[in-house]
């Protein structure tokens, strides 16, 4: 079985690398353009330096990627260093952003498997493997030449490692820059990094759309962002969807306790909720997250002195895009931004 | 209050975890006197007892004061007839006062606590009983012999017209289970109480009560006055051992005859 | 004295010695107004403590303003008149409830085994209440989608189910004692958090819910709850309360307090019945709060005396008090933070029953 699949890819690895070649030297120029931050990766075609930039956020590890043809490339995550020897076509994804991102920049068919979170897009192939706790045997199964994993169990990339199978972190991001050097190094390890760079161009144009829909209030419009019920969960702005929001010129209550508070998920009681009065209620426990909906908060004792529920600007997100940091993240900035428009004084 | 009432069974039996324990005793108590049970070991006497004053099942009749037991609602049954137990449970921290009022619970109602009426027969046999002084000390604090006088006040306080007494003078040493029989012939010649008790030592049981009732196996094996119950070739055939029966000045004594060959 | 059969002794005696003098336990008006009190001031600072500030006087004001006739009008702001009473007055009154309950039903509990340290918890209640939540949590659509009540529901069906189980396991024959209980109540622990266990590992994402349900909680309380609970701790109560005279009857042991014309059987049966019954209610809508069942009754007794017609009747009030202040203490030491009220429990009430176990081994009389 491996021989055949070697002797295959080693079939199509000259025509790849060729191609390889040419997209490095267009990604080059544009890594080098002034209006994208660097990501952690950056490539130098024909190059082997290795570079490493510090993103503006220090919570993002760096990876580095050389490449002299783009394979093999050398992936360091922090699932450790994995070589990717060419072009990935069995490609198993255990993060559900990363699947959505795959997807998204055209890699959809070198996946072979998703974890059973990754319900996006509807025709990935999805699996019943616990993104949470791998099976190691049913990942192995698919005979994949990467995996890509999302901050889980360190003793399953080790796994992998010891058999050889490249295992690539892309964690959870802080910003959105972040997420966009995300989308940028699937492009580079499956090999569709212009078709990647055109779908963070297309994010970012939007983003600085619905940016300039928003009036600047003055104070700020102050938000209550939901993540559970029983007790209260809260994001603060140091989170990646919260940060998503102060983009948006919104200001968290949650922050009073501390942007860095429990790791940016900080606890909240119902009376600090009520007392900070937010003018806008976002719910991430909707649907079979939590079933929490606008008419249930309006409900509970004591809120409805709160003026977010005084004008009905409680927005229900979809729970699986307010979770994430795929390209799907502008459907949800949309939402807001209606929203904050109804608030608009 | 104390009327006169007592006791008459007829083929009474009682089986225990499936061990036949009392086989088929008829005894009567008159009203008024004082009959002890005495027998060897696993004779039955406590269970014979227990059954009589309806705490534990068994077959056969018991009357108390001509009624049959079993047609007696429990409280009733309580007001008839007290216990003196073997091993009383002795709650820690609670003191003499409560203690002895507790023989009084066959008298409350569901809903009112004690009258004036339950206080004055508290008050009555605590100072008959010399333990005014304790009356605010814990039981558990007393002395054995104290402490035995608490369990009678308490039994006393009832005010049944039957006593029964299991083993009253265990643990006690020779002075203060006299002390405490003592108390039981004042009490019955007041009152004019019943009395059924039970006595390891045959002497004492010789010297207080009326009739002595020798159980056996479950059953009975002599009944009669204690001239009658105690004699050599009675005792001996059902206890076993070297017995010797004295008579000093009109007293029945038994005592362990001494081993074989010594003087 | 005249001899004789005399059914009174002349009043003198009666005078002298049992109106004046016999030291018999009874529930002391004055311990009764100190640990209302006590509850009432706790109470107070329940409300007024908070992340909030709501000054004492204001709230005072408030509770006035409430009361006809009186003419009082409070200066609070809509959104402190809210948190007040939307919030914090729940949180408040079912602490009280819930505390006063779990002492009461603790000290019941130790009446019928004669044993100072049994709990409420002894015979299922926590276990089954604890397998009716999970299964909810798991199996259940959680969240307002669905009745926000039947996780209650189920969780006090469970504990009563629990406490029955225990009971039919226990019936050896007639008359089967407190040590029968004690092992078949071990027996339905094991075996219903065997289940519960087995339960939650069928959805795992649900542990941190199940596990903050577990721990004990008063946070989120509305006026409904208390509603709901309020029946069966009126019932309860009263069935404990009425009994508290038998209770002492029965600490001389079942054939004492048999030959004293107690029904030993259904007096355990009922004051265990009313006892689990008030423990399944306020557990079913606080979760598992340990310790309040076994500590205050024996704080009551240290300091009041061992009777159950003052400690159960006392217990009610400190108990209440002592976990509203619990519930105090887990909202602020690690706010925004908020402690499971379990854990404060826990840590108050550890050393004091190492304490008690200790002054129990040196000889104690208590």
């Amino acid at each position: 079985m491996d021989s055949s699949i070697r002797t295959a890819s080693r079939g199509r690895l000259a025509a790849v690398g060729g191609v390889a070649l040419v997209l490095a030297l267009v990604a080059g120029a544009c890594g080098s353009s002034p209006s994208s931050t660097s990501t952690p990766t950056t490539t130098a075609p024909a190059a082997t330096a290795p570079s490493t930039t510090a993103a503006p956020s220090t919570q993002q590890t760096t990876t580095t990627t050389t490449a002299k043809s783009a394979y093999p490339m050398t992936v360091k995550s922090t699932a450790g260093t994995a070589v990717i020897k060419a072009r990935p076509t069995r490609i198993v994804s255990l993060s559900a952003t990363a699947t959505e991102d795959l997807f998204a920049i055209g890699a959809g068919s070198q996946v072979k498997a998703v974890d059973s979170y990754s319900d996006y897009p509807a025709n990935a192939p999805r699996t019943r493997i616990d993104a949470l706790d791998p099976n190691l045997e049913a990942v192995v199964n698919y005979k994949p030449d990467l995996v890509i994993v999302s901050d889980g169990p360190a003793r399953f990339n080790a796994q992998l490692a010891k058999l050889h199978i490249p295992v690539v972190n892309e964690p959870a991001v802080a910003n959105l820059t972040q997420a966009y050097g995300q989308l940028e190094q699937l492009g580079k390890l499956t090999g569709h990094l212009a078709s990647a760079d055109k779908v963070v161009a297309d994010m970012k144009e939007k983003v600085h759309r619905l940016v300039g829909e928003v009036k600047k209030q003055n104070p700020p419009l102050t938000y209550y962002y939901e993540l559970s019920t029983a007790p209260y969960y809260t994001v603060t702005s140091d989170t990646f969807v919260g940060s998503v929001f102060s983009l948006l010129g919104l200001h968290d209550i949650a922050d009073q306790a501390g942007v860095h508070a429990a790791g940016g998920y900080p606890q909240i009681s119902s009376e600090s909720i009520v007392a900070a009065r937010p003018d806008l209620i976002f719910l991430a426990d909707t649907g079979n997250q939590g079933g929490q909906t606008p008419a249930t908060v309006k409900k509970r004792p004591g809120w409805s002195q709160v003026p977010a529920v005084k004008t009905g600007d409680i927005l229900a997100l979809n729970p699986d895009i307010a979770s994430r940091w795929s390209p799907r993240i502008v459907i949800l900035m949309q939402d807001v931004v209606r929203e904050v428009q109804k608030a608009e004084r | 209050m104390t009327g006169v009432a007592g006791i008459e069974c007829v083929d009474v039996h009682v089986v225990l975890d499936h061990h036949p324990i009392v086989n088929g005793v008829s005894v009567d108590v008159a009203p008024g006197t004082w009959t002890t049970v005495v027998g060897p070991n696993g004779a039955g006497k406590t269970t014979l007892v227990h059954a009589i004053a309806g705490l534990v099942d068994s077959t056969g009749e018991v009357r108390l004061g001509g009624r049959p037991i079993g047609a007696m609602h429990r409280r009733q049954r309580a007001q008839t007839i007290a216990l003196v137990p073997q091993t009383p449970v002795i709650p820690p921290g609670m003191n003499v006062a409560d203690y002895v009022s507790l023989g009084r619970t066959a008298h409350l109602s569901a809903w009112g606590g004690p009258k004036p009426g339950d206080r004055a027969v508290v008050a009555d046999v605590v100072d008959r009983f010399d333990l005014t002084a304790f009356a605010d000390r814990p039981v558990a604090s007393l002395s054995g012999g104290e402490r035995q006088r608490c369990v009678l006040a308490r039994a006393l306080a009832q005010q049944s017209p039957i006593l029964v007494l299991d083993e009253p003078t265990t643990g006690l040493d020779l002075a203060h289970a006299q002390a405490v029989l003592d108390l039981i012939v004042e009490t019955r010649r007041r009152l004019g109480v019943t009395v059924l008790s039970t006595m390891h030592d045959l002497t004492l049981a010789g010297s207080y009560a009326d009739r002595l009732v020798l159980l056996a196996g479950g059953r009975v094996a002599a009944a009669g006055r204690p001239a009658e119950v105690l004699r050599e070739d009675v005792l001996t055939r059902h206890y076993g051992g070297r017995i010797r029966v004295l008579d000093h000045e009109g007293t029945i004594v038994v005592v362990p005859a001494p081993p074989d060959g010594a003087p | 004295m005249t001899t004789g059969a005399v059914e009174k002794p002349a009043p003198a005696i009666a005078d002298v010695v049992g109106l004046a003098g016999l030291p018999t336990s009874r529930l002391r008006p004055r311990a009764l107004v100190l640990a209302a009190c006590f509850t009432v001031a706790c109470a107070l600072v329940g409300l007024a403590v908070g992340p909030t500030p709501v000054p004492i006087g204001g709230i005072v004001e408030s509770i006035l303003g409430h009361l006809p006739l009186l003419g009082v009008h409070s200066h609070l702001s809509a959104t402190q008149t809210a948190i007040l009473w939307q919030i914090r007055a729940p949180e408040v009154v079912l602490g009280l409830l819930v505390g006063g309950m779990l002492a009461l039903a603790g000290s019941a509990y130790q009446g019928v085994f004669r044993n100072p340290l049994a709990d409420p918890y002894l015979l299922g209640v926590s276990a089954g209440a604890g397998l009716g939540a999970t299964i909810v949590i798991v199996y259940g659509s959680v969240g307002a989608g669905s009745d926000p009540y039947v996780l209650p529901a189920v969780a006090f069906a469970g504990a009563l189910i629990a406490v029955a189980l225990t009971y039919l396991i226990a019936r050896g024959g007639r008359g089967f004692g407190t040590a029968s209980l004690l092992l078949a109540g071990v027996a339905i622990d094991a075996l219903l958090g065997a289940i519960q266990s087995y339960v939650q590992q069928q959805a795992p994402g649900t542990i941190n819910q199940a596990y903050y349900w577990l721990l004990g909680s008063l946070a989120g309380a509305d006026w409904h709850d208390v509603w709901l609970i309020v029946p069966y701790c009126a019932i309860g109560t009263a069935v404990v309360l009425i009994h508290r005279r038998t209770l002492d009857v029965l600490s001389l042991g079942d054939l004492e307090a048999a030959s004293l014309g107690v029904d030993v059987g259904r007096v355990r049966l009922t004051v265990i019945a009313g006892a689990s019954l008030v423990a399944a209610a306020v557990v079913s809508v606080s979760g598992l709060i340990g310790f309040v069942g076994l500590i205050i009754p024996h704080a009551v007794r240290m300091a009041a005396g061992s009777s159950y017609r003052i400690v159960s009747p006392l217990s009610m009030f400190v108990g209440a008090g002592f976990l509203v202040l619990c519930d105090v203490i887990a909202g602020r030491v690690l706010a925004p933070q908020e402690l499971p009220i379990g854990v404060v429990t826990a840590v108050i009430g550890a050393p004091f029953f190492i304490v008690i176990l200790r002054t129990r081994r040196a000889g104690g009389a208590s």
